[in-house]
């Protein structure tokens, strides 16, 4: 059982603030620990690295504008394994160029956080304006077999916690894990608590305990998959590759081997979803109708559920915050006693393949509440096809 | 011993330290089995000491090795260990300078 | 220049040379990992061998070192020397080298990799990293040509040569590598052969030395690829072309060590020059601006 220590108060603005979730997100890395950030300009995301660049100075730490995302990608990670916590922040275009990047941090096995506030696609969209479209690419972007961890917040608050909870999870899963913001969320000024620092808990990084020389840089040793972690400067002479690797992080290219790297690579992840996966709920108990949600669109679609009880429709709210790995459990469980499920998503239809996925056989209907983005969705559309939904 | 007799003993000593190189000496090791047969220690040694053997490793590399009479020769300069790319081949100093 | 025939330093050498039992450099090695896979003739194992003689002389200790490559037959570097080694994506060991380093300012990265990874795909990267004067030392072998994935055109490759992907020979014009370095703001740039074992030893050790961007181009035989693609010969035929070649002088201007198809090779230490690195000027700078407010970051002056 790890344990979590109390943040350092250097980095924690203590407070009651009016912060929009870009800052909020750039708070929750400082309260985080997070003490070396490499990003690039990209709206809607800059403002994360803009109030950053102007907090690190007198917290400790770096920031360094790099030349491109995927030079920022892995100036991160290079961090990481010199002894930071580290994290880079993009949108859209810099997301799909970070995708090589986030392969090597999977295989590699390197804590780190990338944050995508998301906007409108494809190619260079909407800058400005919010989309919920790269849900599939956070889980599939990269090339190859691997597993990651996904969180969407719906609020600035909920940014400041999120983002804390990213950082947390990669440490404990030693795996890059995705902040997927929207614009709004990222744009949008609200109340942020931010509490004492010794009321905010950290996974400190978990190195490992073995001495130089006895030391296997990808042998598990946390909670049956998680390798000790290293740093370099302190005389472990280790190896780390992008290649398919043993245990002693050589290079080791064949079918046994990637048998052995590649299932653990995934295993750890996927058979540790349910821990993992956070949603919440709303009127499930005797819902007829479930409305799945998630970031900005979650806030309306909370207006939309409303709308429909106040009709008398027993509609129900699940509202995934992983997003990666999505709260399969749940919407199995679920699967088996509701009419149909209603996902509201800006985009045309991504997370509704997972749900449909799901709830293949179970006898419930999925229905797509998409938007191709630009704009959120009015709670009277989420309506309609919650109406939709009813009909046989 | 007689005064001539000694006089041939001096000459034939000063004769061998003549034949001796002078100043620091040296031993080659090679590691056949490391060996790609490449050359370069053969090509670059300033005295010529080596040559490529006519036997060969495991993989098929023709190694060198140090020329017949050639085995005072070596004046542990280390460039054929400096210039291997394998590593097959290094040199070890053989006690201090001669007396001379 | 130093002399290496004089009794070396650092903790990891042989102390009694009529004791040795091995190659200087094997303490240096991974010796699970031996035999490397460099090929007969292949130059790139002598650079290492002139980069362990260059590591056993500096002052750095040991566990204070990082090497960080990229993708190709020089990019399998990082795994045969036993320091904490990182084999990174394609292009890209320069901004993962950044990261490293800005992260523990102790340390000192240095970057070895080849032509095609640090000018092709990688080529932003370096050039940004030398205007940002990174405390890097990048040494980059030039076999010509990427190697690894069969021997196609890459951007050093001179005009005219035969390659995987220029059958009727290349057409445009390789880049001049100490010229880009040095246009970038490189404070330390040479370029030597895989024949001139000695100064490129020595060389290395000044890179390695020097505060802010190094850069060292090593240009290497290619025999399986390169040379037997051009019918050039094997790596003895390469060393002796060098040999005849090479025309060291120390100071000249970049822009005259263009290289073509079986010309001259202009070698030397060119460029020798300060100016602040990246850290400094950050750590000056917030000084400047935040006063006592400011944390400094690396270990001070």
């Amino acid at each position: 059982m790890t344990t979590k220590v109390s943040a350092d108060p250097k980095g924690v603005l203590t407070g009651e603030h009016f912060l929009d979730g870009d800052f909020a997100c750039a708070e929750g890395a400082l309260a985080a620990g997070c003490r070396f950030v490499a990003g690039y300009p990209i709206t809607p995301s800059t403002e994360v690295v803009e109030m950053y660049s102007r907090r690190i100075p007198a917290v400790g730490g770096m920031f360094i504008q790099m030349e491109d995302e995927i030079a920022a990608s892995i100036c991160i990670q290079g961090a990481v394994w010199g002894g930071q916590k580290a994290m880079t922040v993009t949108s859209g275009p810099g997301f799909s160029l970070m995708m090589e990047h986030i392969g090597l941090a999977c295989m590699t096995e390197t804590p780190c956080v990338i944050v995508n506030v998301q906007r409108g696609g494809p190619s260079t969209g909407l800058p400005t304006l919010p989309a919920q479209a790269d849900v599939m690419q956070a889980r599939w972007g990269s090339h190859g077999d691997y597993e990651i961890i996904a969180l969407c917040p719906n609020s600035p608050q909920e940014t400041f916690d999120l983002t804390i909870e990213a950082f947390n999870l990669s440490e404990l899963y030693r795996v890059p894990v995705i902040l997927l913001m929207d614009e709004c969320v990222g744009h949008m000024n609200e109340k942020v608590v931010i509490p004492k620092a010794s009321e905010i808990k950290i996974v400190p990084r978990r190195y490992t305990q073995a001495k130089p020389g006895s030391y296997f840089p990808y042998r598990p040793e946390y909670d049956g998959y998680i390798p000790g972690m290293v740093k370099a400067g302190d005389g472990y002479f280790f190896h780390t590759t992008g290649l398919t690797h043993d245990e002693r992080g050589y290079p080791e290219m064949n079918a046994p081997a990637q048998e052995k790297l590649v299932r653990r690579l995934v295993d750890k992840i996927r058979k540790n979803a349910d821990a993992i996966a956070r949603y919440e709920e709303d009127g499930l108990e005797d819902a007829d109708v479930v409305v799945i949600a998630f970031g900005i669109t979650s806030r309306v679609a909370y207006a939309a559920v409303e709308m429909a009880r106040q009709r008398g429709l027993k509609v129900g709210m699940l509202r995934p915050i992983t997003i990666w790995p999505f709260p399969e459990k749940r919407v199995r469980e679920l699967a088996k006693r509701v009419k149909a499920f209603v996902v509201a998503e800006l985009n045309l239809g991504q997370v509704c393949l997972e749900v449909e996925r799901l709830a293949a056989g179970r006898g419930s209907r999925v229905v797509l509440a998409g938007h191709a983005g630009g704009t959120v969705h009015q709670p009277e559309a989420i309506l309609e096809k919650i109406m939709e939904a009813y009909r046989p | 011993m007689t005064h001539a007799a000694k006089g041939k003993e001096d000459s034939k000593e000063a004769a061998q330290a003549a034949a001796k190189p002078k100043g620091k000496r040296g031993r080659v090791v090679i590691s056949k089995d490391k060996c790609k047969g490449c050359k370069w220690c053969v090509e670059h040694c300033p005295k010529g000491v080596l040559e490529t053997g006519a036997e060969f490793n495991a993989k098929a590399y023709h190694y060198p090795r140090v020329k017949a009479g050639m085995e005072d020769a070596c004046i542990a300069c280390g460039m054929c260990e400096l210039i291997c790319p394998d590593f097959a081949i290094y040199v070890v100093e053989e006690g201090g300078k001669n007396d001379a | 220049m130093a002399n290496l025939l004089q009794p070396y330093n650092s903790m990891a050498t042989i102390a009694n040379k009529t004791e040795k039992k091995c190659h200087r450099a094997e303490p240096w090695l991974r010796a699970d990992r031996m035999p490397h896979l460099w090929c007969p003739g292949c130059g790139i194992g002598v650079t290492v061998n002139a980069f362990v003689s260059a590591l056993e002389k500096c002052q750095i200790p040991r566990e204070d070192l990082a090497i960080v490559s990229g993708i190709g037959c020089t990019g399998r570097t990082a795994g045969y020397i036993k320091l904490d080694s990182f084999h990174a994506t394609h292009g890209r060991a320069i901004p993962f080298a950044t990261g490293l380093k800005l992260a523990n300012p102790k340390l000192k990265v240095i970057v070895y990799s080849g032509d095609g990874d640090l000018f092709s795909i990688g080529g932003n990267h370096f050039i940004h990293a030398a205007r940002r004067n990174m405390d890097l030392t990048v040494i980059c072998v030039n076999n010509l040509n990427y190697a690894m994935t069969g021997g196609q055109a890459g951007p050093t490759t001179p005009g005219g040569a035969r390659t995987a992907t220029s059958p009727y020979g290349v057409c445009d014009k390789p880049f001049n590598l100490p010229f880009l370095a040095d246009a970038s703001g490189a404070v330390y740039v040479a370029r030597w052969t895989t024949l001139n074992v000695r100064q490129l030893a020595v060389s290395m050790g000044e890179a390695i030395a020097k505060k802010g961007f190094s850069f060292i181009e090593v240009i290497s035989p290619c025999p399986t690829l390169y040379s037997r693609l051009n019918k050039f010969g094997d790596g003895l035929d390469e060393m002796r072309y060098y040999k005849q070649s090479v025309e060291l002088r120390n100071g000249a201007p970049t822009s005259e060590a263009d290289l073509d198809l079986r010309g001259k090779i202009v070698i030397g230490k060119f460029i020798d020059r300060e100016r602040p690195t990246y850290l400094d000027a950050v750590n000056k700078n917030f000084s400047q601006a935040l006063g006592d407010k400011y944390q400094w970051w690396g270990p001070r002056p």
